[in-house]
């Protein structure tokens, strides 16, 4: 399995799959018996940013041949943890080093670093030919979504996932089933909640000059984005808060929620967009301006124009605990769940899990303390649904529930992946229109075909930020 | 000016008025020309909790004579204590009511909430007229016993709930009385934090000001080892002490529109507040009101009126913007929006126009929109709307201190006294109510099947459990853990 080969060959592999030819390489575990799998099977992997969810990731793949992993962090327990999970894999800080003496070395990449380099290591990987397993949001910033897109459209023979671990699950397709069942008649209102962000938010710049941990290549880390000196109010885990490396809980989390319903809404271009932060107070009342991290609680609002026949739309979203208004129709006794989406139709209103499928769980509701819901949701009223069934499953499922095997197995069947990152690219612009408006805390109009924000020109720095010297996204 | 002594004859000064007799003392101005206060005239004044709210009260009353002041911190009230050289100080209240009943009419009240109704009941037994801070009380039940002494006695109250019956908060209200937006179906009501919150107890003790009785300081409530995360100031989101940003507030934009809209009686309230982290992990603020967080109350129909939803919001959060309001005007920081059947009314959280709070000048740069009352929209709808006529009664900002000590003299009730914003108060404590119980652990289910991880995952999960409230009865139905927040008990030896 090598897809620089593939890539280099005159026929793109997905045109040979598709004109009926036989795959590129016999499986050799038709010879070896089940669950044997010769060496030239094995996919070869290659990860940046493995001290974070990219161990996830790795485990995911750990049947696979692991040749190098990268982290600017040796002194986290969870790289070190990977260094001993995998110890044929050559370790490395800098992935600029990785890339050159291991590309021939490896076929497919796993992308997990934080968000402020993740279109620079995606756009590096398309220009190497690399089949890709990309932490979502696909990139910080609006621009690069779309150059990210533009590329992979360009070389459709790689095979790339986004990590959006719910989606395509049977939970998830039954509350996309329920949805489109029509139900509820035409939705008006979207409200999703996330219990999210579980990290430090509404910081102050910090002043204090730490050491970064041993090892560490802190300018490096800091990369395109703008210069701060260490602290550990950014590493480990904390950057997400700071819109210059991170895009906030609505950035981080949208993407795991919005694939239930964002092409069934068709909620490609919101028109308007806006949201709100909680804020930080000191002793004697004294405003704390934490505007460059996002807030332990924010909302955001994006509104739609009529779409076909879809009427106008709102889509909420609520986080750090906050939650929307409660629905009249709920019974009492049941506790609006931590996290969830709200669909609001002219027929009447879907209750569903925030990730897809019902919000309650089948032991309480069997106990009696909790509604007992259709597996894709909970309809209200609920006199009013009581016989509605279930719809039959009608969409595509992920195979065997696992995203990892799933993007293994089509890699090497060269076909596409149930979830490629150009589906989860539109995801991400929608939820970096979100981070815009609570980076700006402005009303912003959006001009989705254009990619401006039209009423507001200082919005559009954020869209496509410049790099910080030296770095640039490469070019495909 | 005697409260005590009106109140121990046979004819109650309330009665007397109302019975067109003359007032029980002769003015002392008739004689002395206008302007002439003689000092049998004024009004003698104790204060207890000088050096925060109060300090401002007693500069409200100053041509009054203030003869006792009481503060447990007097590294903070020495200013206050300057004011007023004359003003015998105390440290602890029981002793300046010993020393000093006889000699004062009226009572300030502005010590943290906790404080308010040991000292309104003391106030009311030992028959003093009284200004109280809001909220009015800690507790629910604390709020309709003062209500209940308030209306018994005949001593003359106010509520310092300054914005309140001013020209700009009654053009608020006189809008809304139009009836321009229809049945009213939704009130938001939104204002910013004012102290640090979504903090964790604190570990270390640290030592009071000099000569401050801690122990005395927490009085009623728990007592908690000192530490400046309490005092000064910032006790507020403190469950054992204060009430929240919504106990605090509530009863400035409520006074607008709470009897109004008839919101006595709520039969569900939930509340939700923001998470907080360190870098080592979650902080537990069971007992800290969090950054951000919001109040729902269910107003079922009453009368002609249909059931109507009423929200709160602070720590930053504002409600979702109508759709008829133009994408170029923000949204205020603060404020409150009645949406009707027939159009939506956005008004300023102390009353009148968003853009002009408190009847003041609108900032240079600054669009005015709509009218002193509030702004209605959408705005091609109601672009031939005029402000209606003043008819209800005013008393403009600050001279409810002036209006409270004129009507302790002349023997007449406040503009607002305290049994009105005891009915603000108790909505508002539901809100408070809420949000402490949302900030509880989760109650395990009877059958032990949990939400999977036992205790530990328990640790810090929160759920928007939704209260049902029985306001005749006084009584959360469905939990007795918020149930037993009704009416908690006090610490001894208070709790008498």
């Amino acid at each position: 399995m090598a897809s620089n080969e593939a890539s280099n060959g005159l026929i793109p592999r997905r045109t040979v799959l598709a004109a009926g030819l036989a795959p590129l390489i016999v499986p050799r575990h038709v010879l070896g018996g089940p669950g044997y799998q010769p060496p030239s099977d094995t996919l070869t992997i290659a990860a940046v940013g493995v001290g974070g969810m990219g161990r996830i990731y790795l485990d995911g793949c750990q049947k696979e041949r692991i040749v190098a992993v990268c982290d600017l962090d040796w002194t986290r327990p969870t790289t070190q943890g990977v260094f001993q999970k995998f110890p044929s894999a050559t370790r490395y800080r800098d992935f600029r080093q990785m890339f050159d003496k291991e590309e021939k070395n490896f076929d497919a990449f796993i992308m997990a670093a934080p968000d402020h380099w993740h279109a620079i290591l995606l756009m590096q990987a398309i220009q190497m030919k690399k089949h890709i397993y990309g932490a979502k949001p696909v990139a910080h910033s609006i621009g690069e979504v779309r150059k990210v897109r533009q590329a992979l459209e360009s070389n459709p023979q790689l095979v790339t996932k986004a990590s959006i671990q719910d989606s395509r699950t049977s939970y998830a397709r039954a509350t996309t089933e329920l949805l489109l069942s029509g139900a509820i008649g035409p939705v008006r209102e979207v409200h999703v909640w996330t219990a999210h962000p579980i990290y430090p938010c509404n910081m102050l710049r910090p002043t204090e000059v730490q050491i970064p941990p041993e090892g560490m290549d802190w300018d490096l880390w800091v990369g395109p984005a703008r210069f701060h000196p260490y602290n550990r109010a950014y590493h480990p885990e904390i950057w997400r808060a700071w819109w210059d490396f991170g895009t906030g809980d609505v950035g981080d989390m949208a993407c795991h929620t919005l694939h239930t319903f964002f092409e069934e809404l068709q909620l490609g271009a919101p028109k308007v967009v806006y949201g709100c932060s909680s804020t930080r107070t000191d002793v004697y009342n004294t405003p704390v301006d934490t505007a460059e991290t996002e807030g332990y609680a924010n909302t955001v609002v994006w509104e739609f124009a009529a779409r076909g026949n879809l009427p106008p739309l709102n889509l909420y979203w609520y986080d750090g605990g906050i939650k929307p208004s409660r629905p009249a129709e709920l019974a009492h006794k049941v506790a609006l769940p931590r996290e969830g989406v709200l669909y609001i139709g002219d027929n009447g209103k879907l209750l569903a899990g925030y990730y897809g499928g019902s919000p309650f769980q089948s032991s309480r509701a069997a106990a009696g303390s909790q509604p007992r819901a259709l597996p894709g949701g909970l309809l209200l009223p609920e006199a009013r649904f009581k016989d509605f069934p279930q719809p039959a499953p009608t969409l595509p499922r992920v195979e065997k529930a696992d995203h990892y095997i799933e993007w293994i197995r089509c890699v090497k069947e060269g076909r596409p992946s149930c979830l490629p990152i150009e589906f989860a690219s539109h995801l991400t612009e929608l939820a970096l229109l979100g981070t815009l408006a609570l980076r700006t805390r402005k009303v912003l109009e959006w001009d989705s075909a254009a990619m401006r924000v039209t009423n507001e020109a200082g919005a559009n720095q954020f869209v496509e930020p410049t790099y910080r010297e030296p770095w640039k996204l490469p070019a495909v | 000016m005697s409260a005590n002594k009106s109140s121990k004859e046979g004819l109650s000064r309330r009665t007397a008025i109302a019975a067109g007799l003359a007032p029980l003392v002769v003015p002392r101005h008739v004689l002395g020309g206008p302007n002439y206060q003689a000092p049998s005239d004024k009004l003698n004044i104790a204060a207890v909790g000088v050096a925060g709210m109060g300090r401002n009260y007693l500069a409200g009353c100053k041509d009054e004579n203030v003869v006792a002041l009481c503060d447990l911190d007097w590294d903070r009230s020495a200013k206050v204590f300057d004011t007023y050289p004359s003003a015998k100080r105390y440290r602890d209240f029981r002793q300046m009511f010993d020393r000093e009943e006889k000699n004062f009419d009226a009572l300030i009240i502005a010590p943290p909430d906790h404080w308010h109704y040991y000292l309104l009941m003391s106030g009311l037994k030992m028959n003093k007229h009284l200004y109280c801070a809001k909220p009015i009380t800690h507790s629910i039940a604390e709020a309709r016993k003062v209500k209940a002494g308030v209306l018994a006695s005949k001593v003359t109250t106010k509520a310092s709930i300054q914005d309140s019956r001013t020209s700009y908060a009654r053009a608020t209200t006189e809008l809304l009385l139009t009836g321009a937006i229809g049945d009213v179906r939704e009130v938001h009501f939104w204002t910013g934090t004012y102290s640090p919150s979504g903090l964790a107890r604190p570990s270390a003790e640290e030592t009071p000001p000099a000569g401050m009785d801690w122990d005395m300081w927490c009085g009623p409530s728990p007592y908690r080892p000192f530490s400046k995360i309490y005092h000064p100031e910032n006790w507020r989101p403190w469950w054992d002490f204060g009430t929240g940003t919504v106990g605090d507030f509530g009863c400035h934009t409520l006074q607008m529109y709470h009897d109004e809209l008839e919101m006595g009686s709520p039969d569900w309230v939930v509340g939700v507040g923001s998470q907080a982290f360190s870098p080592a992990g979650r902080v537990d603020n069971t007992e800290c009101m969090s950054i951000a967080n919001t109040v729902q109350w269910h107003i079922p129909a009453r009368g002609n009126k249909p059931s109507m939803m009423a929200y709160f919001y602070d720590g930053g959060l504002t409600p979702p913007r109508p759709e008829s309001m133009p994408a170029e005007v923000p949204m205020p920081g603060s404020g409150i929006m009645f949406v009707g059947a027939k159009g939506i009314q956005v008004s300023a959280f102390y009353g009148g126009n968003p853009w002009t709070p408190f009847g003041s000048q609108p900032r240079p740069g600054v669009k005015v929109r709509g009218l002193p009352g509030g702004w209605l929209l959408p705005e091609r709808q109601f672009k031939d709307f005029q402000q209606p006529a003043a008819t209800l009664e005013r008393c403009e900002k600050p001279d409810h201190y002036t209006e409270w000590v004129r009507s302790c003299k002349a023997g007449k009730k406040s503009i607002t006294p305290i049994e009105f914003a005891c009915g603000l108060t108790e909505f508002a404590l539901l809100g408070t109510l809420a949000l402490r119980r949302y900030g509880m652990p989760v109650a395990p289910p009877a059958n032990g099947t949990g939400d999977g991880g036992g205790a530990g995952a328990a640790r810090g999960r929160r759920e928007a459990k939704v209260l049902m409230w029985d306001a005749k009865a006084m009584r959360v139905t469905n939990d007795e853990t918020a149930n037993a927040l009704v009416n908690p008990p006090y610490r001894a030896p208070w709790d008498i």
